[in-house]
């Protein structure tokens, strides 16, 4: 698995460094390896980055803000997804 | 051009100070931010909210967006008025594309980003996938802003899960680097199969002496019909499982569960009927037994 440094991501994602040890510490994205500045992310950080700094741009959210959006929001899918396959599951049922 | 009146975008009055734009845009931004909703419009919905607070945050760009609003006619077109130029239209700025005709013919390059080399964005979008397509390494035409890219799709690949595809999301400038774009897997609902984690689940109608006296059943898998035998005296929703016949993981192999789901005919022959009414009268069945809703006390245990 390729990885990434704490230097890569902030280019990939342009947020600053003390952004993205912010986030890590919020919880939003966990570094795979390492300790501060010796970090190592895996290359899927990289979405759930950029979405995390949009919400946080757009909607004028702090990290906090953010890792409980991004949290209720992952939340929102499973449950519609879950919702969705129940409901299929019980029409051939009731079919 | 279309006029953009960025205030009913943003549904205030025209008047509106500074504190009610930055509420009402910080509404309708949580309503439609493609990250929140994921209805179709919503992404161009947001653009056109962000394009109007743009301005209207900005005291000197307002000041000029109310000058022009006066030129826009009656029809909802516009015309910039002869030798207009925007006070913070910078030169050599590049066009920022999210942002639509209009506010460009207003405001130029004014707030776009300085020059120079800029990576592409990383993109993510969902891949509707069939359950077949997760069998084996599967090849994929996928369509990215007008172009189509061939993925492969290897197998065992599972719902919501993410591929990475190098280089493919949105150009850079200048030479920079292309950001990467993520495919998230999403499963397509199957018209036969559903599926819980690794496995996948089949309902089988039976007969009700099927039922009762145990039967040899045919049941499709998504590598052929396999038979399979309904022990006698089975239940609705009784699951028989078949190893191994469920999706394929990336360490483990999943199974298939066959549910039975017993089911009346639709109509009785005279025939059906005197055998029915035969067993009615010999059998000392009582499906209502222990049932809850019959208005008698029972002692069992509530179910949880």
């Amino acid at each position: 698995m390729n990885t990434l440094t704490l230097t890569e991501v902030c280019r990939r994602v342009s947020l600053p460094e003390h952004a993205v040890i912010e986030i890590v510490e919020v919880g939003i994205v966990t570094p795979v390896a390492g300790s501060a500045r010796a970090w190592r992310f895996d290359d899927q950080t990289l979405i759930v980055l950029s979405r995390a700094a949009r919400l946080h741009e757009d909607l004028a959210l702090d990290w906090h803000g953010v890792a409980l959006a991004l949290e209720l929001l992952e939340e929102i899918d499973t449950l519609r997804r879950e919702n969705e396959q129940l409901r299929q599951r019980l029409n051939r049922f009731l079919d | 051009m279309e006029f953009k009146d960025y205030y009913k975008i943003l549904g205030v009055p025209p008047e509106a100070d500074d504190k009610e734009i930055k509420a009402a845009y910080r509404k309708l931004a949580r309503k439609y931010h493609p990250d929140v909703n994921a209805d179709a419009d919503a992404e161009s919905k947001f653009k056109e909210v962000a394009e109007a607070y743009k301005v209207l945050k900005d005291a000197e760009k307002r000041a000029e967006y109310d000058q022009l609003r006066q030129f826009r006619d009656a029809r909802g077109g516009f015309q910039p008025p002869p030798g207009w130029q925007s006070a913070g239209a910078a030169s050599g700025g590049g066009r920022e594309a999210d942002f639509s005709d209009f506010f460009e013919s207003l405001f130029g390059g004014g707030f776009s980003r300085r020059g120079g080399p800029r990576p592409g964005r990383d993109l993510e979008m969902d891949l509707p996938l069939f359950l077949e397509d997760t069998v084996a390494d599967t090849r994929k035409p996928i369509s990215v802003h007008g172009r189509t890219l061939n993925v492969t799709i290897p197998a065992g690949t599972a719902d919501n899960e993410r591929i990475r595809l190098k280089g493919k999301g949105e150009p850079g400038s200048d030479g920079a680097p292309s950001g990467d774009l993520y495919l998230r897997v999403r499963l397509v609902p199957h018209p036969v199969f559903d599926v819980e984690g690794h496995d996948l689940l089949v309902t089988v109608p039976v007969a009700p002496w099927e039922a009762a006296l145990g039967a040899k059943l045919q049941v499709p898998t998504l590598s052929g019909r396999i038979s399979l035998t309904l022990p006698a005296g089975s239940q609705t929703g009784r699951r028989l499982r078949v190893k191994g016949k469920g999706l394929a993981g990336k360490k483990t192999q999943g199974d298939l569960y066959a549910i039975i789901k017993i089911v009346m005919p639709e109509r009785i022959s005279d025939r059906d009927r005197e055998l029915w009414r035969a067993l009615a009268e010999q059998s000392d069945f009582d499906p209502r037994a222990n049932w809850a809703g019959d208005g008698r006390r029972h002692d069992k245990e509530p179910r949880k």
